[in-house]
C-alpha cells in the first residue's frame, strides 16, 4: 500500500471514530500476503475451503467402482443413484424429540420422547434401524475445535484460550439445537438461531460471560467460515428449476424490493445506521436469517444489528405465516400463483413450506391447467378432496422452489452489498471524499465473500459436469457440509449472545424505524410479488 | 461485523437468581406446555404431514428441506 492509501485509511478511521455510526476500524494497511496469513476473512476462506475439500473427498472416495453404470441404470429406470459420504456417521446434530410415536410398535418410546435425551436417540422407523447422533455430534465438535484452534494459532491469536473455552460454547450450541428440536417448537418455525442467541443473551445478561470463555466466542470467524461452506449449496443450475417465470419472481422482484427498501430507509426514514437498514432490507426481501447473516458480514454490521434484524424477521415471519394463507384462501388463487406469492414474500425458508401447506385451495380445473397434471401432482380421478390436496402440494412445491432460487441469490447479494459498501459507504466516511482506486477497493473488500462465490462456482461446475455429480454434490451437502454449516452458524449465534447485552439491542427499536422499514418494505414486496406471480403464472 | 464492548460482570447473586428463574421457567415450559402442545391433534397431524412431504419447518436454507431433491427431479 502506498502513502496516499495510508493517509486515506487514517482519515477513514478518524472519521468513523467520531461518527460512531459505522464500524470501520481500519488500521495501517497490510500487504495482501500478510492479510492471507493473519486476517479473519482469509482464514475463513482457508477453514471453509478445508471443510469443503474434506467433505468432497469423503464423497469422492465413497464412489463404488461401477458408479457410472449405476448412474446410467438409475437414469434409465427414472430413479436416482445413491451414495453415502464416508463422513456421514461422524457428523450430525441432535435430532427431533418430543414427538408422539407414529405406531404402536414405537409406543414404548413414548415416555422417552418427552425427554430431551431422546434428541440423541432416534428409534427404528420403517426400514431404518435405531440410531444415535452422539458420535456425529462429537465428531462435528472435535473437527471444528481442532480446525479453529489451529487457525487461531496460525493467526497468532489466543489459541489456548479458544481451545479452553470452545467445549463450553459447543455445549451451549448443542443445548440450542436440543431446545429447537422439540416437535412443538419445530412446528412453529422457531429456528435454532433464535435459541442460540437467547442462550448466549441469558448468560451474558445474568451471570455475565466469564473472561475465560470470551476467546472462544468467535462469532464473526464462525459466521464467515459458515458462509464459505454454505457457498457449496448455492448451485447455479438450480436457478432454472422453474424456468424464466421462477427467475422473474425471485430475481426481478427481489432486487427491486431490496434496493427500494434500503433507499426508503435512508431517504425517507433517515435510519441512523446504514448497516442495520441494509440487513433488514436484505433479510426481508431475500430469505430471512441466512440472507441477514451474509449481508451483515458483507456490510460489517454490528452484532446487535444482526440480532435485531433476525428478531424482527422471525417475529414478522410468524405473522406472515398466518396472514398469507388466510388471504390466499379467501382470494382462491391458482396454485402456482399462490405458491409463488408465498415463496417470494415470506422470509424464512422453512416458514415458506409451512405457509404453503396451510393453503386450502379450491379443487378447480386450474390445477391441471397450470401444469400440475404434467408434473404428476394432480390425480386423474374426479375426487375433489384429492385434487384439492394435489393443488396444495403443487403450491408448496412452487413456494419452496421460488425460495430456493432466492436462496441462491444470497451470494450475489453479499457480493454487491460488499462492493457497494467499500465503494460508497466507507468512502463517504472519508474526510476528503476522493474516489478510491481498485487497490483500495481490494484492500477493504471482505475477502470471505470471494470464498463464498468461488465455492458456489466450483460446486456448481462439479454438480453439472461430474458423472452423477448432482447425486454426489447433493449427498455431500446433505450428509456433511450442511451439518457443519449449521454448527458454525449455531456457534456464531451463541457467541453473539455471549458478547452483547439487552441494552445494546433496545436503542435500535426505540424510534420504531426498523419496524416501519420492515412493514413498508414487506408491503411493497407483497404487492410486486403478487403482480409478477400473476403475470408469469396466472395467464 | 464490528467488535462490540463486552459488558462487565453484573452483581453475581442477582444474576444467578435471574438465571435460575429463567432455567426454571424454561423447564416448566418444556416439561408441561410443549409436551401438551405436541400431543394435540393439530401439531401431531402437521408434523406428520411435514414429515411425509419432506418439509423442515425450521429450515434456514433450501438444502434443509428433504423434499428438494425429489422436487428437482420431478421438474
Amino acid at each position: 500500500m502506498n502513502a496516499t492509501n495510508e493517509t486515506e485509511h487514517a482519515a477513514v478511521a478518524e472519521n468513523a471514530a467520531s461518527d460512531g455510526q459505522q464500524s470501520v476500524d481500519y488500521q495501517k494497511p497490510e500487504s495482501s500476503w500478510k492479510q492471507m496469513r493473519t486476517s479473519e476473512d482469509w482464514f475463513a476462506i482457508w477453514c471453509g475451503g478445508f471443510i469443503l475439500t474434506v467433505t468432497f473427498a469423503a464423497i469422492w472416495f465413497a464412489k463404488p467402482a461401477d458408479w457410472s453404470q449405476q448412474v446410467a441404470d438409475a437414469k434409465e429406470s427414472g430413479q436416482s443413484a445413491k451414495i453415502d459420504s464416508l463422513l456421514k456417521p461422524y457428523l450430525a446434530k441432535p435430532g427431533k424429540w418430543g414427538q408422539k410415536p407414529k405406531d404402536v410398535q414405537q409406543e414404548a418410546f413414548q415416555v422417552q420422547s418427552n425427554n430431551p435425551i431422546a434428541a440423541f436417540y432416534q428409534p427404528a422407523s420403517g426400514d431404518a434401524p435405531a440410531s444415535t447422533p452422539i458420535v456425529g455430534v462429537l465428531g462435528a465438535g472435535v473437527l471444528i475445535w481442532v480446525l479453529f484452534t489451529v487457525a487461531m494459532w496460525l493467526r497468532k491469536k489466543d489459541a489456548g484460550g479458544f481451545a479452553k473455552g470452545f467445549p463450553v460454547v459447543f455445549l451451549l450450541a448443542t443445548l440450542a439445537y436440543v431446545l429447537a428440536g422439540h416437535a412443538a417448537v419445530k412446528a412453529f418455525n422457531l429456528e435454532y438461531a433464535l435459541w442460540a442467541l437467547a442462550i448466549g443473551l441469558v448468560i451474558s445478561n445474568t451471570v455475565g460471560t466469564p473472561k475465560w470463555l470470551r476467546p472462544a466466542a468467535q462469532s464473526e470467524f464462525f459466521i464467515k467460515t459458515g458462509l464459505v461452506v454454505m457457498g457449496a449449496g448455492v448451485l447455479m443450475s438450480k436457478l432454472v428449476a422453474l424456468g424464466p417465470p421462477g427467475i422473474a419472481v425471485a430475481w426481478v422482484v427481489t432486487p427491486i424490493v431490496l434496493v427500494s427498501t434500503y433507499v426508503f430507509g435512508q431517504k425517507v426514514l433517515k435510519m441512523k445506521s446504514r448497516s442495520l437498514n441494509m440487513v433488514i432490507s436484505a433479510d426481508m426481501s431475500v430469505c430471512g436469517v441466512s440472507a441477514a447473516i451474509a449481508t451483515a458480514a458483507a456490510c460489517k454490521a454490528k452484532k446487535e444489528e444482526l440480532s435485531s434484524a433476525i428478531g424482527l424477521s422471525l417475529g414478522f415471519t410468524v405473522i406472515m405465516m398466518v396472514i398469507m394463507p388466510f388471504a390466499i384462501n379467501s382470494m382462491n388463487l391458482p396454485p402456482k400463483v399462490a405458491g409463488a406469492w408465498i415463496g417470494g414474500t415470506i422470509d424464512a425458508t422453512g416458514a415458506v413450506a409451512v405457509a404453503g401447506d396451510m393453503l386450502a385451495l379450491e379443487p378447480v380445473a386450474d390445477a391441471a391447467q397450470m401444469g400440475g397434471a404434467q408434473s404428476g401432482a394432480v390425480p386423474p380421478t374426479g375426487d375433489s378432496g384429492a385434487v384439492a390436496k394435489a393443488a396444495t402440494d403443487e403450491a408448496v412445491q412452487v413456494a419452496v422452489t421460488i425460495k430456493m432460487i432466492q436462496n441462491i441469490l444470497i451470494g450475489l447479494t453479499a457480493f454487491f452489498v460488499a462492493l457497494y459498501w467499500v465503494r460508497y459507504v466507507d468512502r463517504s466516511a472519508s474526510a476528503d471524499q476522493k474516489s478510491i482506486g481498485l487497490s483500495e477497493i481490494w484492500y477493504r473488500f471482505p475477502k470471505f465473500v470471494f470464498g463464498f462465490v468461488v465455492a458456489s462456482v466450483i460446486f456448481s461446475l462439479l454438480y453439472s459436469n461430474l458423472t452423477g455429480g448432482d447425486v454426489m454434490i447433493s449427498s455431500m451437502i446433505k450428509q456433511s457440509s450442511k451439518v457443519l454449516r449449521g454448527w458454525l452458524f449455531c456457534l456464531a449465534f451463541v457467541s453473539i449472545g455471549l458478547e452483547i447485552n439487552f441494552k445494546q439491542l433496545f436503542p435500535h427499536f426505540r424510534d420504531g424505524k426498523p419496524v416501519i422499514l420492515y412493514i413498508c418494505g414487506q408491503s411493497l414486496n407483497i404487492l410486486l410479488t403478487f403482480l409478477m406471480a400473476w403475470a408469469v403464472f396466472g395467464g | 461485523m464490528s467488535e462490540t464492548t463486552i459488558r462487565p460482570l453484573p452483581n453475581p447473586w442477582r444474576g444467578r437468581l435471574q438465571l435460575l428463574l429463567i432455567v426454571l421457567a424454561l423447564g416448566l415450559v418444556y416439561t408441561f406446555v410443549l409436551p401438551w402442545l405436541a400431543g394435540t391433534d393439530l401439531v401431531r397431524q402437521r408434523n406428520q404431514r411435514y414429515e411425509d412431504l419432506g418439509i423442515d419447518p425450521a429450515a434456514t436454507f433450501y438444502t434443509d428441506h428433504p423434499m428438494v431433491d425429489q422436487l428437482l427431479r420431478d421438474q
